[in-house]
């Protein structure tokens, strides 16, 4: 049993590394900027301290403009991926649940895919085609898992979990065909692809300025509800003694799961592992209590995956990698580390 | 005395048997021909029938004189007009010319049915239809030209196995001529910084170094910024852009992106200075700058009417 003391501890450690690694990732790029000259351009940009300018004016644009809201978006982005793995992982009581595992992958996937095989360009609150059909997508497939597997008033886990893979497996199977016959999509292959396997360089801060706050809430909530999280691990029947609402508090989990994963799926694309292993991670060396196991995972997440993107855009630069590919190199050893360090049993 | 007429004689001899010897009814080069993928390939005849899998080795062929040979063309062809239409010949040997599909899903039962003698494909890895044609015994040649170089090789290629070496040198003459003198005046200029944008989604890409709109570029009195990337995972970062701050911003390659979407994107957009002075271009006619084909002057020429519109304007009027 944690002592709120080292709970607290815990959490302010991980916040002070949160932003250190913010401003650490913003120093790497094409070029070189000192990390004094980042916290300088950006408390100008604040209008209270008025610094003079020692760097280039592009130096500015660069930070402001381009690696801030990527560094940013990369942690809303672990953020809400963890986070929606620990609930998942918590309700669907299965250690491989991740944030996709109800659909909400399959279902970005053929939406991107829908939306890049369109002539059409729209613009809603400034994102593009492709990331509103990804974030539609997602959330209209795991209305139809949850609605496929309910069953009079209740809706089985077990139900949720096969309708999602048989749901996933069907829309995967659509869009590949779509990508086999549809011209448009054949000669932009490396995109699809692209959006596919992750990336955040489509950022900037008017997209910031609708993702924040619905990840901020949406971590905020889940951390509301952890104590329930909690109950859910002694089963359905279990939680249903201790008073929980069973049925609702799933569709609750549920659906802002599925928003949060929407919502990290439009910024960056379909960017996995995240969701499935920091949970495990934290798991291993905090232990199972959900009161602190959300907040440590939505900012361990985010760390995660600024290391991540760090990665993607300075190995190859001035060309960038997929980062979706980068959190599994980066995270799968670390994980079998742990795993394998750890000296007790795994408690899930 | 008897020299003279010896000469007379040798001399007409050996001017007779050479032109026999140059009068191609065989190709026999030494060691067959060997295409862009490095397979050799024998011809014992000129072909009669040929198909073409790619609009650039359809303009070749066209631009060759070989409009009669061409039985079959890909979905994507459509240059020049003759393509489409072109009728039966009066003995009724050659029809219409049959669309076979395209690179990504060529009917290799149509190609069959239309027993061609040669087959040209394009591309710079084994296509996946090459096995099942060679399997059906008929002969396929793939072009993958990288370089302007390349494609003027690719014109002589074609032209000898088709019997008219003398045509092919002609136009690659030509064409070689008109860049030269494209490339003369442009040495004189400074050249522009130019970022050349194509496709959207995941990321911002170009075409990199070493592609064709790169070279075009170049011979068009630019520098392309996106060089720094390579040609196989073109992706570029905004940071590159942001600090090689490019004078123009040209869609080369990106049909659905307008320049009013690129001056809508804000963010670190706005601070370069092609955005704020408006330089964002479109090309006219995309083909001429994405087909690796004759019609390289052209492309050439579509890129510099947009970077140096005074040499164009220059080189428009001493063509009339």
């Amino acid at each position: 049993m944690r002592s709120k003391k080292s709970f607290a501890l815990t959490l302010i450690i991980l916040t002070i590394a949160l932003l250190c690694f913010i401003v650490l990732a913003s120093t790497f790029g094409t070029i070189r900027i000192p990390a004094l000259d980042i916290l300088k351009i950006t408390l100008n940009k604040t209008s209270f301290l008025d610094f003079q300018p020692t760097w280039p004016t592009e130096h500015e644009t660069i930070i402001f403009d381009v690696r801030l809201p990527r560094v940013i978006g990369g942690a809303l982005v672990g953020a809400a991926l963890s986070t929606t793995g620990v609930l998942f992982q918590g309700l669907l009581r299965n250690p491989m649940a991740d944030p996709y595992i109800i659909g909400t992958s399959a279902g970005a996937a053929l939406g991107a895919t829908v939306a890049m095989m369109l002539p059409i360009s729209i613009a809603f609150l400034s994102f593009g085609i492709v990331p509103i059909f990804a974030f539609i997508g997602a959330l209209i497939t795991v209305l139809v898992v949850y609605n496929v597997a309910r069953v009079g008033s209740r809706t089985p886990v077990i139900s949720m979990l096969l309708a999602g893979f048989a749901i996933s497996s069907l829309l995967a199977a659509t869009m590949t065909l779509l990508m086999s016959i549809n011209e448009r999509l054949q000669i932009q292959l490396q995109q699809v692809f692209k959006f596919l396997m992750g990336s955040i360089s489509n950022i900037s801060w008017e997209k910031l300025a609708v993702v924040a706050p619905l990840v901020i809430i949406g971590v905020l909530i889940a951390q509301l509800l952890a104590r329930h999280l909690n109950a859910f691990s002694l089963g359905e029947e279990g939680a249903g003694h201790l008073g929980i609402n069973t049925e609702k508090e799933k569709l609750i989990f549920l659906g802002l799961g599925s928003l949060l994963t929407a919502t990290a799926v439009s910024v960056s694309g379909l960017v996995g592992f995240v969701g499935l292993i920091i949970p495990h991670a934290l798991r291993l060396v905090l232990g199972p209590d959900n009161r602190l196991l959300l907040p440590s995972s939505a900012l361990a997440g985010g760390i995660f995956l600024i290391i991540a993107d760090l990665a993607a855009r300075t190995m190859l630069a001035p060309s960038e990698l997929p980062v979706g590919a980068l959190t599994a190199i980066i995270g799968a050893p670390f994980f079998i580390y742990l795993l394998r360090r750890s000296k007790k049993e795994y408690m899930f | 005395m008897k020299l003279k007429k010896a000469t007379g004689i040798i001399v007409p001899f050996i001017v007779i048997l050479l032109s026999a010897l140059s009068c191609n009814t065989a190709v026999k080069v030494a060691g067959g021909i060997t295409d862009d993928l490095d397979r050799t390939i024998n011809f014992d005849t000129i072909p009669q029938k040929v198909i073409s899998l790619a609009p650039s080795n359809t303009e070749i062929l066209f631009a060759l004189g070989l409009d009669d040979s061409v039985v079959g063309i890909s979905d994507f062809c459509d240059y020049p007009d003759q393509v489409n239409t072109r009728s039966a010949l009066e003995d009724g040997a050659v029809g219409k010319i049959a669309r076979v599909g395209n690179a990504f899903a060529v009917n290799i039962e149509a190609i069959v049915a239309l027993n061609p003698d040669l087959v040209i494909g394009f591309g710079y890895n084994m296509p996946y239809y090459v096995e099942p044609l060679e399997s059906q015994g008929l002969t396929v040649l793939i072009l993958g030209p990288e370089s302007i170089d390349d494609i003027m090789a690719n014109i002589e290629l074609v032209g000898t196995i088709m019997g008219i070496e003398k045509t092919a040198v002609e136009l690659t003459s030509q064409l070689r001529d008109d860049l030269a003198t494209i490339t003369a005046k442009t040495a004189l200029v400074s050249r522009p910084g130019v970022f050349c944008e194509t496709g959207f989604g995941g990321g911002i890409w170009t075409t990199g170094s070493g592609s064709f709109v790169s070279n075009l570029v170049m011979l068009a009195g630019g520098t392309d910024i996106g060089v720094a990337v390579s040609k196989s995972n073109p992706n570029i970062s905004m940071e590159y852009i942001v600090a090689a701050n490019p004078d123009m911003i040209i869609l080369a390659d990106a049909p659905w992106v307008t320049p009013a979407d690129v001056k809508a994107r804000g963010g670190a957009w706005d601070s370069l200075t092609a955005v704020q002075n408006n330089k964002i271009y479109e090309v006219v006619d995309a083909n001429v700058v994405s087909r690796n084909g004759p019609r390289v002057v052209e492309g050439v020429m579509a890129l510099l009417e947009i970077i140096h519109p005074d040499i164009y304007a220059e080189l428009q009027e001493q063509t009339e």
